[in-house]
């Protein structure tokens, strides 16, 4: 409903010829000039056809995983060494004797189970999707795709998903805060399959899970290659 | 898309996202480089459009969200205070009505614009900002509030 004090407020903000000809030259200068450095493919996953109404953009998350390997490691490595260093100044002031063996039995068996569930959960997310897994972790990618259309979000019960596990966390991927895929402004998430939610649900675990605001409302599907 | 489409493209387009990305960002000198990074977004898509709207609303979207990442940005910059000059107050011919726009959060600045300006319905403002009608409602009913506290006269 257009209101009259709003449209002519609104109507004298416009640019003049001169800046619409400096924004398009620019416009089509870094269009130009940057054309290529973005990751974009028009290619469609397989089994889909070639509609193209949605894009996909191939995301490779192995270095942002890497990062998160090398801080679990230190973390767990941190808990595991404290523990030990405490077991060694009780034992030496005497402290708990009896029970300094168990201590440090105890704190070996933290960072062995640190460790194992490192393991248990990089497997998950090598494992990510359905279909093929990726072989290597190094090398594995996935799709994080969106509808093209960002205003109207894939559907959470859409049959090209069916195969994809409830909730599941696919991996880490690298997505654009606009609907975009050549958005240079990316942020690590976790991307997680929304297959099975309602649509309300969905955008709560995008906020919460995903943290990338209230901008980035599009729904994510991982995956694997 | 080629040199041709996107001029054409612009034309067609530039005054709306103008608009949008001034009401976010006050000034002529950021509002260009918005609108030329929305541009060069469309330009680096391979996004196919159904129609004229389709396309309005993509850039309004791509525009949006470019301008709340650039404020995120920016208000998290460190600045040498000696490097910044004075303010320019842009605004201080601007009509009554658009400063008070201005001053809206930006959640309340796309609704009311999308809204009173350019005419769309709850359903479509939702529809392009990827929010359920009910919260553009909302944002709606809170935005006339202070569009009738600061201007007076009805808002529906």
């Amino acid at each position: 409903m257009k209101d009259e004090r709003m449209v002519g407020a609104f109507d004298a903000v416009k640019p003049d010829d001169e800046a619409k000809a400096r924004m398009l030259a620019a416009i089509i200068s870094k269009g130009v000039s940057e054309d290529g450095a973005a990751e974009v493919r028009p290619k469609a996953p397989e089994g889909e056809t070639a509609s193209q109404e949605r894009n996909v953009v191939e995301v490779d998350f192995s270095a942002e995983r890497r990062k998160r390997q090398r801080r679990r490691r230190f973390a767990s490595f941190g808990a595991a060494a404290c523990l030990v260093l405490v077991v060694i100044i009780a034992s030496s002031l005497g402290i708990g004797s009896s029970r300094s063996a168990d201590t440090a039995s105890k704190s070996s068996e933290i960072a062995e189970t640190s460790d194992a569930d490192f393991a248990s959960e990089s497997a998950v997310e090598d494992n990510s999707g359905n279909a093929a897994a990726p072989t290597s972790s190094d090398s594995a990618k996935l799709y994080a795709r969106y509808d093209s259309a960002a205003y109207s979000m894939a559907e959470p019960d859409d049959p090209r998903f069916a195969d994809a596990k409830l909730g599941e966390p696919l991996g880490t991927a690298m997505v654009g805060q606009d609907p975009d895929p050549a958005s240079s402004s990316g942020t690590s998430v976790k991307a997680y399959s929304l297959v099975g939610f309602e649509p309300s649900e969905a955008i709560a675990i995008k906020a919460a899970d995903l943290d990338i605001g209230i901008s980035a409302e599009f729904v994510i599907f991982a995956i694997s290659e | 898309m080629t040199e041709q489409q996107i001029t054409e493209i612009f034309t067609r387009q530039v005054d709306t996202i103008y608009r949008v990305c001034y009401a976010y960002m006050g000034n002529a000198a950021d509002t260009e480089d918005a609108v030329q990074e929305t541009f060069v977004k469309l330009m680096r898509s391979n996004v196919v459009f159904n129609d004229v709207e389709h396309e309005k609303a993509w850039l309004i979207r791509v525009a949006v969200n470019h301008c709340k990442d650039v404020l995120k940005s920016s208000s998290r910059k460190n600045v040498a205070l000696d490097s910044v000059g004075e303010p320019v107050d842009e605004r201080a011919g601007l009509d009554e009505t658009l400063k008070v726009v201005l001053e809206l959060e930006p959640k309340y600045k796309d609704a009311v614009y999308l809204h009173y300006y350019e005419g769309y319905t709850t359903e479509e403002i939702g529809e392009i900002l990827g929010h359920p009608p009910s919260t553009i409602r909302n944002h709606l009913s809170e935005a006339r509030r202070i569009l009738k506290r600061e201007l007076g006269g009805e808002w529906r």
